[in-house]
C-alpha cells in the first residue's frame, strides 16, 4: 500500500515555528497538483483528512469534504472493499492522482502521523473505538450521529476527546440550519414564557419479518464488520448485504429512535438549555416486531423528566408531530422540523431577539464550521459533550422501554439509581479481541 | 411460497437455512434419520379453527423434551392440491389439523401409511376434521362436529363402570365452559397410561363430549366427568383413546384447546407416551415425571412451553416465541424475573440448545440475571465460541460472584479470551484484579495492550503505579501514557487532587513525551489544581511546539474559575510580548471583567504589540475606569505622533465604542466638559459611535462650544442620534446661530433627525415646522423648507404653499424645491400648475422635474394614467434633455398605452434612442406576462415559472431524466438574448445540463442554439448570437437519482 507522506497543517506549523528566526527555507510540501485541479491552499491552512466508513452516508460526507478546498483527503477505511474502492476513486478523481490510500484497519489510518482529522460514518456499534483511537492520536473528529451505541462508551469518547483537547463535531447538521437556531433562540429568550413541556417526534417504523439469507459477499470482511458486537453468522439484513438495514437490529443500532435522537432531541435540548445535562427519570413503552430478524422498536413513546419539572416526551411521529415542539404559557407553542418553523400565536415568529438576550452559536454550514474550528481551536456547534447528552436520552429511553421500568438517572454521576438490571444495559460487553 | 417449514434441529455450522422449500425438495431434505435411533415424527398443521400457529411449536417442544423424537412440521400450502408429504419417511404423524380435505392421492397415501403400520396422534380439534372421510373416522374412533350424527356411529361414554355405545339420534360433539377437570384413568395397564395416578387434574380446557363415530377397535384409556354445572352432559366422557387400524395405531387425545391447556404436565406426558406408542406399539418413557398432576392439583411442566423454543432455536428461525419471552419480562415483578432466570438457565444447560439459543439466553440474563446464573455462565468463559456471550451477561451483574468468576477465568482462559475477560473486569472497575492484569504488562503484545487499556479504565493509584513501573513494548508507550492519564483523572475525581496533579505534572514535564500527551497532562494539572497550575501552563506558551502552544492557549481560555483569570493576570509579569498577548487574548475570551484594572496597566508596555493587544482587550474587559486612559491614547493620533500612536489611537477609539462596563457613559459625559477641546470633541465622537441616545442636552451644549471642531462633532452626533427633543432644540440653534457654516450643518442635522421619525413623531414635528415656517427668521425658514418635505404633513404643505408667492425669491424657490422633494405625491397639482404658469425657466424646470419624480412615487394609480401624465410632462418640457429624462420613465410603467406613447416619441430623431429603449423594456415585460408555456411534465403549472414568486414553482415532480422539456410561446417573434432559470428555493433541482432550441412554428427545431452544463442554483443561458424566434424550448439532458427538475422563476431577455 503506497503511503505518500503529505505535510499536514500541524507538522507544517511545527516546522515553521521551530525554524522561526533562522533562515526561512521552503519546506518540502506536496506539489500543489496533489491538491488538484487548480486549487492551491497554503499548507498551514490545509487540513489533512482520513475517512473511516465509506458507505452511503460516509461517501456523502466525504463528497462534502472533498468539495472544501482546504481539505486534503489522503486515506479511506472501510471493511467493505467495494465501498472503500468507491471512496478512493472519489478522492483520486478530485485530486487527479492515484494517491488516496486504502485501509481495512482504522488503527493504521489514524496512526499514519500526517493526519489532522478524521470523519467517521460507521454503523453505531463501531462509533466508539475509531473515535477514541483518533483522539488519542491527536486527531480532530467529525463523527456521524448517533454519538454512541451505549452510554458507557459515549462517555469514554467524550473523555478521550476532551483529554486531548480535540475538536469534535457531531453530524447533527440541523444545528447549522437557520430555522432550528431561530426556534431555539425564541424558546431560550422566553418568547412563549416558561417552557415546562416539550414534545419530540421522531420517525416511526423500521422493518418487519425479514427472512434472512446467509451467503457472505466477497467484498465484505464480516468479522471486521461485527467488530465488538456479538457474533452471528453472516446474514443478509435486507439490502442484499448488511448495509443500511443493520439499523433495525439492536446489536448495531437502536432503530429510528436512536438514529434520530441525535437530531430532534438535540434541538429540544438546545432550546431548553439542557444540552450539557440529562433527565432524572425516564419511562415509556416501545412496540417491537413480534418476529423476524429485526428487533428495534418501531413505535415508541417515553417521557423524560428533568430538574425543575421540565418534561420532554419523545415519541414516534404517529403519536406526536415530527420535530421539536415546545409548549409555553397560555397555550403558546413553537414547533420546528425540517419542513419549517411554526408557532402559536403566529406573532411569536416576528419577535426580534435583542442585543442583550441569549444568542445561540451561529453556523451556516455544518462541515465548514468543523473545518473552521479545526483551525481556530474553538468549540464546534455540536461538541462531544453535547452530542453525547443528546444520544444519552435516546439510550436511556431504550433501556426504560426494554426493561419496562421507570429509570431514575443521575445526570451528574451518570448512574441509574436502584436498578441493577437496567444499569447493566448502560454498557455493552465487547467481543474479544476488542476492549473499550 | 412457504409450504413447509422444517423445524428439525440442525447443527449450526452445517445448517442449510432454507426456509422456503418447494414440495419437490421435501423428499430430499426430509431424510428420515434412522441411524440416530430417534422416532421420526411429522407434525401436520396449516388449517384449524384453533390457533395452530401458537400450539404447534408447543407440541414440537413437548415432543422435543422427551428426547426420543425428531420432529418435522408439514404445513399445508395455500393450494391444498400441492400437499403431498411423504408419510412413508416417518414413524408417526401428529395431527394438529382441522380443515379442508387433503387431495385424494394424499388421503390414499395416508391410509396406506397407517394400514401399513404407521402411527397417528389426533390432538383436540383434529377429531373435528374430515367428517366424510370414512377411513379417517375409523382411525380416530370417535369425532365431533362437521355434521356428524347418528349415521356416523354411536356416542361413546362411560356409565355405570363401563363403556356405553349409545345409538340415539343427535349431533356429535359438544363442550361446556372451559375449566380445569379431573381425569380418571380407566386403563392403568395400557402402555400409555400405565402407572398413572387413578385420578389427576388437568389444566383449564374444553371437555369434549357427545363424540360419536365407528368406535371400532378403540380403548378408552381415561375419561373425565362433564359436570352439568359447567355446561356438560352429566356423564363421563372419553378423553384419551387408543385405536388399532390395520397394522397401525392411533392415539387420540381430546385435550389441548390452547397453549394454556398444553402446559399441563399430564397432557404433555400422555402426548409423549401416546406418540411413542403410536409409532412403535410400545412405550419406553416409563418414568412418570415428578411434576405429574395429582388428584387435587393441576401441575404444569417446569419450563413454560415457549421456553422450549430456545432449545431448538437457530439463526434464521422464527423468533416469535423468543420475542414473547422478552415481552413477558418487560415491567415484570422481581419474583417473575427470578422464575424466568431459572427457565433460561435450564435452556442454557440443555444439551440440544444451540449457539443461537444460548446467545438469546445470555442476552436476556443480562437484563434479568442474578448471582444464581453465575456458575452456568462461568462454565462458558473458557469456550471459544461462547465466552463473549457469557461475558455479555456477567459484565453487568452487580453480584460479587460475577467478579470472582471473571477473576478465576482470567487465570485459566487463553489468548483472545483473556483479552475479553480483562475488558470485562475493567468495565466492572475491579480493582481487585489489578495485580493479575498488571502481570500481563510487557508480555504477549495483544494481551499487554489490553492490560494497559484496562488498567486505565480501572484507574486509581494502584493501576497508575503498576503502569508506571512496568517494562512494556516501545510501541505501547502512547497507550501507557493514555492509561496513566486516565488513572490520574480518576484519582482527581476521587478527591485526591494533589496526587493526581503530581502524576500529571510528571508527564507534562517529560519532554520525551509527545506534545499531545503533555498537553493532556497540562490540562489534568489545571483541572486538578485550578489557579495553582496556571503558571506551568503559561510556561508552555514560551515553548516552540505549535500543538502545545495552541493547546495551552485553549486550556487557559477554557479552564473554569475566576481564580484562573487572576492567576493569568499574575502570570503576565516578565513574560515575552508574544506570551503576554496570548494571555491577554485568553483573558478576553474568558470575559472576566474583574481583571480589567490589571489589563489597564499593560497599556504602558514597552512592546507595541502588547499595548495594542491590551487596548483592544479593554474594549471587552474595561469599564468607566478605562475611559480616561483609552481617551488619552485615542488622542495621541492627533498629536502628529508616530505611526504606532496613530494605530493605537484607532484601536482605542474602537475599544471606547465597545466598552460596556459600569460608568462608561457618565465618564464620557464628564469628558465633554474637559478643559482640552480635543477631549471634548473625542468624547462627543465616542458617544456618537456608541449610539448613545440619552445625551441630547450634552450634545446641544456641545453644539454651542467655542471650539468649531467640538461643535462640528456635536452636529454630527445630533444628526446621528438626535431625537424629537433634539429636533426642537436644533431648530432653536438654527434660529440663533450667526455662523453660516454652522447653520448649514445644523440644517442637514435637523433633516437627518426628521428622516428617522416614524408616523407618530412626524405629525407634531410637522406642526412645529409649519408654525416656524411662518416665523420671521428667514434662515430658519429656509432650513425648515428642507425639513417639511421629509415630514410631509398637511400643515407643512399648507405652510410651504404660502411661501410660493408671498415671500422673497430665496424663500419661494426653496418652497418649489420643497414641493419637488415631497415625500408623497400630494403636491402634484401644485407642480403641474407651476410648470405651466411660472415665468421663471429655472422654476419651471424644477417643477417639471419634481412633477415627474412625484409621478413615480407609489400612489396606487393605474400605469395607463401615469403614462398619460408623463406624456403631458413631455409636452411641457422645453429641452430635449428634459424630454428624454421623462421618456425614460415610461419604461417603469409597462402598459400598452405607454408603448404607444414611446413609439410616438420614437419618431423624433433626437428622442428615438431613449424612446426605443423604453419601448423595448415595456415590450419585454408585457411579453413575459403573456407567455404561454407547455412542458413535458405538469404542463398545467408552467405559470408558476413566470409569476415572479420564488416560493411557487413548476416542477417535473419526478426525478430528472434526459429529454424532459419546457417550451415557451412568445406570442410574436422576438429576438431572445438570454434565459435565466432560477430554482434557489429547491436548490438541488437545477437542470443537470440543458439545451436551448428555437423555432418559428413550434414544430421544426433544428440544432440547439445553446448547450449548457449544470449550473446551480441559477442556470444562466446566454445566447452568443441573439436568436429570433416565436418558440423557445429548453430540454433537460442530465439525470439524478431522486431530484426533480424545477423552475421557480424564469426570465427571458430580449434585444
Amino acid at each position: 500500500m503506497a503511503r505518500k507522506r503529505t505535510l499536514s497543517r500541524r507538522s507544517f506549523l511545527a516546522s515553521a515555528s521551530s525554524i522561526a528566526g533562522a533562515t526561512i527555507v521552503c519546506p518540502t510540501i506536496a506539489p500543489s497538483s496533489a491538491l488538484g485541479l487548480g486549487d492551491s491552499i497554503a499548507p498551514s491552512n490545509r487540513i489533512v483528512l482520513g475517512a473511516i466508513g465509506t458507505g452511503s452516508m460516509g461517501r456523502g460526507d466525504l463528497g462534502e469534504f472533498l468539495g472544501k478546498k482546504e481539505v486534503q483527503v489522503v486515506g479511506v477505511c472501510d471493511v467493505d472493499r467495494r465501498h472503500r474502492r468507491m471512496a478512493k476513486d472519489m478522492a483520486d478523481r478530485r485530486y487527479g492522482n492515484k494517491d488516496c490510500a486504502e485501509y481495512l484497519d482504522f488503527r493504521e489510518l489514524v496512526g499514519r502521523g500526517d493526519l489532522d482529522a478524521v470523519m467517521t460514518a460507521v454503523p453505531d456499534h463501531w462509533h466508539a473505538l475509531p473515535a477514541i483511537a483518533a483522539a488519542e492520536n491527536g486527531l480532530d473528529v467529525h463523527g456521524q450521529k448517533p454519538f454512541a451505541r451505549s452510554i458507557r462508551e459515549g462517555r469514554a469518547m467524550v473523555d478521550a476527546v476532551e483529554r486531548y483537547g480535540r475538536i469534535w463535531q457531531t453530524g447533527s447538521q440541523q444545528r447549522s440550519d437557520r430555522k432550528f437556531r431561530r426556534a431555539c433562540e425564541l424558546v431560550r429568550n422566553g418568547r412563549i414564557g416558561k417552557v415546562k413541556y416539550c414534545e419530540v417526534g421522531l420517525p416511526h417504523g423500521g422493518r418487519h419479518d425479514r427472512k434472512p439469507a446467509m451467503t457472505p459477499p466477497d467484498d465484505l470482511d464480516w468479522n471486521w464488520w461485527l467488530g465488538p458486537a456479538p457474533y452471528r453468522p453472516f446474514t443478509d439484513f435486507g439490502s442484499g448485504s448488511v448495509h443500511w438495514h443493520w439499523r433495525w437490529i439492536m446489536d448495531y443500532s437502536g432503530g429510528q429512535m436512536t438514529d434520530w435522537a441525535g437530531h430532534h432531541i438535540d434541538i429540544a435540548h438546545w432550546g431548553l438549555g439542557l444540552e450539557r445535562t440529562g433527565p432524572v427519570s425516564i419511562e415509556g413503552r416501545g412496540e417491537y416486531p413480534d418476529d423476524g430478524l429485526y428487533n428495534t422498536p418501531y413505535a415508541y413513546r417515553f417521557s423524560c423528566k428533568y430538574r425543575d419539572d421540565v418534561e420532554i416526551v419523545v415519541a414516534d411521529n404517529h403519536r406526536v408531530k415530527q420535530g421539536a415542539k415546545w409548549y409555553g404559557e397560555n397555550g403558546s407553542w413553537i414547533h420546528v422540523n425540517r419542513g419549517g418553523l411554526d408557532a402559536h400565536p403566529k406573532s411569536v415568529l416576528d419577535e426580534v431577539v435583542g442585543p442583550d438576550e441569549t444568542k445561540l452559536y451561529v453556523s451556516h454550514n455544518h462541515k465548514q464550521n468543523f473545518l473552521d474550528c479545526v483551525k481556530t481551536r474553538e468549540e464546534t456547534i455540536c461538541p462531544a459533550e453535547v452530542g453525547f447528552r443528546s444520544i444519552s436520552v435516546g439510550l436511556l429511553g431504550e433501556i426504560a422501554m426494554l426493561t419496562g421500568r421507570r429509570i431514575r438517572w443521575n445526570p451528574v454521576t451518570e448512574e441509574i439509581l436502584g436498578d441493577a438490571g437496567a444499569s447493566a444495559l448502560l454498557g455493552r460487553s465487547y467481543r474479544e479481541p476488542w476492549t473499550l | 411460497m412457504q409450504s413447509t417449514k422444517r423445524i428439525r434441529t440442525m447443527p449450526l455450522r452445517s445448517a442449510v437455512h432454507t426456509l422456503t422449500l418447494g414440495l419437490g425438495l421435501l423428499g430430499a431434505l426430509f431424510e428420515a434419520n434412522a441411524e440416530d435411533g430417534k422416532i421420526d415424527v411429522l407434525l401436520v398443521d396449516g388449517q384449524n379453527n384453533h390457533d395452530w400457529r401458537s400450539t404447534s411449536p408447543v407440541l414440537v417442544t413437548i415432543l422435543g423434551n422427551a428426547g426420543i423424537f425428531d420432529v418435522d412440521v408439514a404445513t399445508t400450502p395455500k393450494t391444498l392440491s400441492e400437499f403431498r408429504p411423504d408419510f412413508s419417511r416417518y414413524d408417526v404423524v401428529v395431527s394438529n389439523y382441522n380443515g379442508a380435505d387433503w387431495p385424494e392421492q394424499t388421503r390414499r397415501a395416508f391410509v396406506d401409511f397407517i394400514r401399513g403400520g404407521g402411527g397417528l396422534v389426533s390432538v383436540h380439534a383434529a377429531d373435528n376434521s374430515f367428517p366424510k372421510w370414512r377411513e379417517y373416522n375409523e382411525m380416530i374412533g370417535v369425532g365431533g362436529w362437521g355434521g356428524r350424527n347418528e349415521k356416523d356411529g354411536p356416542m361413546v361414554y362411560w356409565d355405570g363402570g363401563k363403556l356405553v355405545h349409545d345409538n340415539r339420534k343427535g349431533s356429535g360433539g359438544s363442550h361446556g365452559r372451559q375449566h380445569a377437570f379431573r381425569l380418571v384413568t380407566r386403563d392403568r395397564e395400557h402402555p400409555i397410561t400405565k402407572g398413572l395416578p387413578e385420578q389427576w387434574m388437568h389444566a383449564s380446557d374444553e371437555l369434549y363430549s357427545n363424540l360419536r363415530g365407528p368406535a371400532k377397535n378403540m380403548k378408552v384409556l381415561a375419561t373425565a366427568f362433564a359436570d352439568k354445572k359447567t355446561g356438560g352432559t352429566g356423564r363421563h366422557e372419553p378423553i384419551l383413546m387408543a385405536v388399532d387400524y390395520g397394522k397401525g395405531r392411533i392415539f387420540h387425545t381430546t385435550m389441548g384447546h390452547h397453549v394454556g391447556a398444553m402446559k399441563c404436565a399430564g397432557f404433555a406426558f400422555t402426548l409423549q407416551r401416546g406418540t411413542e406408542w403410536a409409532a412403535t406399539a410400545r412405550v419406553t418413557l416409563d418414568k412418570i415425571p415428578a411434576t405429574f398432576p395429582t388428584a387435587d392439583a393441576v401441575k404444569l411442566w417446569l419450563a413454560d412451553p415457549i421456553y422450549g423454543t430456545i432449545r431448538s432455536y437457530d439463526f434464521g428461525d422464527s423468533r416469535k416465541n423468543l420475542v414473547a419471552i422478552e415481552e413477558s419480562c418487560r415491567g415484570a415483578s422481581p419474583a417473575f424475573l427470578a422464575k424466568v432466570e431459572l427457565r433460561l438457565l435450564a435452556a442454557l444447560s440443555a444439551p440440544e440448545t444451540k449457539y443461537a439459543g444460548k446467545q438469546f439466553v445470555v442476552r436476556l440474563l443480562r437484563r434479568v440475571g442474578s448471582a444464581r446464573c453465575v456458575p452456568a455462565l462461568e462454565k462458558l468463559l473458557g469456550d471459544r465460541e461462547l465466552a463473549h456471550n457469557a461475558r455479555w451477561a456477567l459484565e453487568g451483574l452487580p453480584a460479587e460472584e460475577a467478579t470472582a468468576a471473571l477473576r478465576r477465568a482470567l487465570r485459566s482462559a487463553g489468548g483472545d479470551l483473556k483479552i475479553g475477560i480483562i475488558g470485562s473486569l475493567a468495565s466492572r472497575g475491579d480493582a481487585g484484579s489489578i495485580p493479575a492484569i498488571s502481570s500481563l504488562l510487557g508480555g504477549e503484545p495483544g494481551l499487554s495492550l489490553a492490560a494497559i487499556r484496562s488498567l486505565g479504565r480501572i484507574g486509581g493509584i494502584r493501576s497508575a503505579d503498576a503502569l508506571a513501573g512496568a517494562r512494556i513494548h516501545a510501541d505501547q508507550e502512547r497507550a501507557r501514557d493514555n492509561a496513566i492519564l486516565m488513572c490520574a483523572e480518576s484519582i482527581a475525581a476521587s478527591g485526591e487532587e494533589n496526587v493526581a496533579a503530581e502524576i500529571f505534572r510528571s508527564i507534562a514535564g517529560d519532554e520525551s513525551k509527545s506534545a499531545i500527551v503533555r498537553l493532556a497532562a497540562h490540562r489534568g494539572v489545571l483541572h486538578a489544581e485550578g489557579a495553582g497550575a496556571v503558571a506551568d501552563v503559561i510556561e508552555v506558551l514560551d515553548g516552540s511546539d505549535t500543538t502545545l502552544v495552541q493547546g495551552a492557549r485553549t486550556l487557559l481560555r477554557e479552564a473554569p474559575g475566576a481564580g484562573v483569570s487572576k492567576a493569568i493576570v499574575e502570570g503576565l509579569a516578565g513574560r515575552s510580548a508574544e506570551v503576554q498577548i496570548s494571555l491577554i487574548e485568553a483573558l478576553v475570551q474568558r470575559g472576566d471583567r474583574s481583571i480589567g484594572r490589571e489589563v489597564l496597566s499593560l497599556l504602558k508596555s514597552p512592546s507595541a504589540k502588547v499595548s495594542r493587544s491590551a487596548i483592544t482587550a479593554l474594549g471587552t474587559l474595561g469599564d468607566g475606569g478605562s475611559v480616561g486612559a483609552l481617551m488619552a491614547i485615542s488622542l495621541r493620533d492627533g498629536d502628529g505622533g508616530s505611526l504606532r500612536d496613530s494605530d493605537e489611537g484607532e484601536l482605542a477609539s474602537a475599544s471606547l465604542s465597545r466598552l460596556s462596563g459600569d460608568g462608561v457613559v457618565e465618564r464620557l459625559v464628564e469628558l465633554t466638559r474637559h478643559e482640552d477641546a480635543r477631549y471634548r470633541r473625542r468624547a462627543i465622537e465616542v458617544l456618537t459611535a456608541r449610539h448613545e441616545t440619552k445625551v441630547t442636552a450634552v450634545l446641544i451644549n456641545a453644539a454651542k462650544d467655542i471650539d468649531a471642531g467640538v461643535r462640528g462633532a456635536a452636529f454630527e452626533a445630533l444628526a446621528a442620534v438626535g431625537d424629537a427633543e433634539a429636533f426642537a432644540l436644533v431648530a432653536v440653534l438654527i434660529a440663533e446661530t450667526q455662523d453660516d457654516e454652522d447653520r448649514e450643518r445644523l440644517s442637514s442635522a435637523i433633516r437627518a433627525i426628521a428622516k428617522r421619525f416614524d408616523e407618530r413623531v412626524r405629525a407634531p414635528a410637522g406642526r412645529l415646522t409649519a408654525q416656524l415656517l411662518e416665523s420671521d427668521n428667514d434662515p430658519l425658514r429656509i432650513a425648515l423648507l428642507g425639513v417639511a418635505p421629509v415630514l410631509g404633513t398637511d400643515e407643512g404643505l399648507a405652510a410651504v404653499r404660502k411661501l410660493l408667492s408671498s415671500a422673497g425669491p430665496d424663500l419661494s424657490r426653496g418652497a418649489v424645491e420643497a414641493l419637488a422633494a415631497w415625500r408623497d405625491p400630494a403636491p402634484l397639482a401644485d407642480l403641474l400648475r407651476l410648470t405651466k404658469t411660472s415665468g421663471d425657466d429655472g422654476i419651471r424646470s424644477l417643477a417639471l422635474a419634481g412633477y415627474t419624480r412625484l409621478l413615480s412615487l407609489p400612489a396606487n394609480r393605474p400605469a395607463m394614467e401615469t403614462v398619460k401624465f408623463l406624456d403631458e410632462a413631455i409636452g411641457i418640457a422645453s429641452s430635449d434633455e428634459e424630454k428624454r429624462r421623462i421618456i425614460a420613465k415610461l419604461g417603469d410603467f409597462p402598459c400598452k398605452e405607454g408603448l404607444v406613447i414611446a413609439d410616438k416619441h420614437a419618431r423624433s430623431a433626437k428622442l428615438a434612442a431613449t424612446a426605443n429603449q423604453a419601448a423595448a423594456r415595456i415590450r419585454g415585460v408585457l411579453i413575459q406576462n403573456s407567455l404561454v408555456a407547455t412542458a413535458s411534465h405538469n404542463g398545467g403549472e408552467t405559470r408558476n415559472a413566470f409569476d415572479k414568486n420564488l416560493s411557487s414553482r413548476w416542477s417535473t415532480n419526478t426525478p430528472m431524466k434526459p429529454g424532459m422539456w419546457f417550451m415557451i410561446d412568445l406570442g410574436a417573434e422576438q429576438t431572445v438574448t438570454r434565459i435565466i432559470l432560477d430554482c434557489r428555493n429547491s436548490p438541488g433541482d437545477y437542470p443537470r445540463g440543458c439545451e436551448v432550441y428555437v423555432s418559428f412554428d413550434g414544430k421544426g427545431w433544428g440544432k440547439p442554439v445553446l448547450t449548457s452544463p449544470p449550473q446551480r442554483p441559477i442556470t444562466r443561458l446566454n445566447l452568443k448570437t441573439p436568436a429570433r424566434a416565436r418558440f423557445v424550448k429548453i430540454v433537460q439532458t442530465g439525470e439524478t437519482q431522486g431530484l426533480f427538475w424545477s423552475i421557480h422563476n424564469m426570465r427571458i431577455d430580449f434585444e
